[in-house]
């Protein structure tokens, strides 16, 4: 019981962090999604502190769970814990957007340890997931692939081939997580592209479906804990319920915060409303 | 014992489906070539969408089955998945019309393929009009611009079947990523075996032109070599009607376009 609360000690740090680097970050380029960041925060830090398997020394062990970022504007808050596990020397990171940084605002796999995939254009992940599974059952290696989708991303067709694909190859051993925060850049995207009903689509799609609260911790923990053997013949979609913004006042559940720029004297209010948080 | 009411009757010999069209494609040898290339290189795999019989790529996967993959008409998830199965390892096949992967799936290629420096092959087949009343629907043309412009793509075409088992072979070992512009199978061929010093990037003399001749193999008779890409290479003629023995000009047999590389 005490090891289950360390751990969620940790996870709520560790999401804390991601939070508080990305402002510090985007403040660097003057510009960043900080709503996209702060929805996935609870996800990355579960994740990379307690359900992924691999190892910040060897970034290229064949064995490792793979995990692609397809909503990959969101990178600017996963690169402060690929630092933080032993990636790459968080030091690296003050060099943010500048010429010659290997850190952009999408990731690049040629350039940053632990990029499993490199990302940016919405609606490739699940494909790519899709190869990197099927390449598991090539291999007889026993990894799973984890892939975190935009709800907005949702809208690309070809998430839906890859939906199909995965379903019809069977790869229990892929993962797919949506971040779903209910807005993308245009607006709420109930407004913009409606995408419900989400978890019927999925399920049609032969997909395995469960849907649980983004930010609560153990909650993510319970759900990863559940999941079916890599082994297993379907597919798996957690769709994880969030709020963009969180847990900034003036943010959350604002589609305008999708992308922006905070300055200094607003980034300390909203360090503040972080350190605050309990 | 009465004959099966339900059997198929007798079709005459210039009767096709699909399965025996490609009897019609005489020189769709991608599939074996690459089902023998799979049996000393594990790592092989293939993938296509919905069109295993026209590129014949059945014959890879009556061989190495739980190594292919149809996607079935999803060619847009086919290459990034290629891409994600590259990136764990394996060395994929990717084969379909050109007009589909090359114009289609043209992102798909220069994100998740080039940028990422991804050892995926793509076989673009039923390259330029040679779909003919198929219509420009299936026509590739503007692929071979939109190829050359992509970082780090080595973009092929070949003239016949003896070329493309040359070029697969030295693709097997080749780093980066790989756009083979291939014919419909029915064309020709130029050589009657695979060229034997075959490396991308090398021009191939098929014959050598006689200087200030008119049977130089020239354009009108002049020293200017001919070229061609893909199967019309192959109906290159030298001027005056002094094709020789293969119906070719002194041409180069096959053209390698590499476009700049974004990095080291």
């Amino acid at each position: 019981m005490r090891d289950r609360e360390t751990l969620l000690a940790t996870l709520r740090e560790k999401a804390k962090l991601s939070r508080k680097e990305t402002i510090r970050l985007v403040g660097i380029a003057k510009s960043g999604h900080y709503g996209s960041v702060f929805s996935a925060a609870e996800i990355f830090a579960t994740l990379y502190y307690h359900v992924l398997r691999y190892d910040a020394r060897r970034p290229d062990w064949p064995d490792r769970d793979r995990f692609i970022l397809s909503k990959g504007h969101a990178a600017v808050g996963l690169y402060p814990l690929l630092a933080d596990v032993g990636f790459f020397d968080a030091a690296l990171l003050d060099t943010y957007t500048r010429l010659g940084s290997p850190f952009g605002d999408h990731p690049d796999m040629r350039k940053i340890p632990g990029i499993d995939f490199s990302s940016g254009s919405l609606g490739h992940g699940l494909s790519v997931g899709v190869g990197m599974a099927l390449a598991a059952r090539v291999t007889g290696r026993a990894y799973r692939v984890y892939v975190l989708l935009g709800d907005g991303e949702l809208d690309e067709g070809q998430v839906w081939e890859a939906a199909m694909s995965a379903a019809h190859y069977k790869l229990g051993n892929l993962v797919a997580i949506i971040d779903r925060n209910r807005v993308s850049v245009d607006g709420p995207t109930a407004e913009v592209m409606e995408i419900e009903p989400l978890a019927d689509k999925w399920a049609a799609f032969g997909w395995r479906v469960h849907e649980v609260d983004g930010h609560d911790l153990e909650a993510l923990l319970d759900r990863f804990a559940a999941l079916p053997d890599p082994a297993s013949a379907q597919p798996t979609v957690l769709i994880a319920h969030t709020v963009a913004g969180r847990p900034v006042s003036f943010m959350e559940h604002r589609f305008e915060w999708h992308l922006g720029y905070l300055a200094p004297e607003d980034q300390a209010r909203a360090l503040a409303e972080l350190e605050a948080e309990q | 014992m009465s004959p099966n009411p339900h059997s198929e009757p007798a079709l005459h010999a210039d009767t096709w489906d699909l399965p025996t069209s490609t009897r019609l494609a005489p020189y769709l040898n991608w599939g074996k070539v690459l089902a023998d290339l799979g049996e000393e290189n594990p790592e092989i795999v293939v993938l296509t969408a919905d069109l295993s019989h026209a590129n014949r790529l059945t014959d890879f996967a009556r061989v190495h089955p739980g190594r292919f993959f149809n996607f079935g008409i999803g060619e847009k998830n086919m290459v990034s998945a290629a891409a994600g199965l590259a990136a764990a390892g394996l060395l994929p096949y990717v084969a379909t019309y050109a007009s589909f992967v090359g114009l289609l799936c043209a992102e798909q290629i220069r994100t998740d393929v080039c940028y990422t420096e991804m050892p995926v092959r793509i076989l673009a087949h039923h390259s330029g009009i040679a779909m003919g009343f198929y219509g420009s629907s299936h026509h590739a043309t503007e692929d071979l611009a939109i190829m050359r412009s992509f970082a780090g793509l080595t973009v092929f075409g070949t003239v016949d079947p003896f070329l493309a088992e040359a070029a697969l072979k030295a693709s097997v070992n080749h780093s980066g990523p790989i756009y083979f512009r291939l014919g419909r199978g029915r064309e020709k061929p130029v050589y009657d075996h695979p060229p034997a010093d075959f490396a991308f990037g090398r021009a191939i003399t098929v014959r050598q032109g006689k200087s200030g001749s008119q049977d130089g193999g020239g354009i009108g008779g002049s020293r200017l070599p001919r070229r061609g890409t893909g199967p019309i290479g192959a109906r290159g003629r030298p001027a005056h009607g002094q094709a020789d023995r293969r119906g070719n000009c002194a041409g180069r047999g096959g053209h390698r376009h590499r476009a700049h590389r974004g990095r080291a």
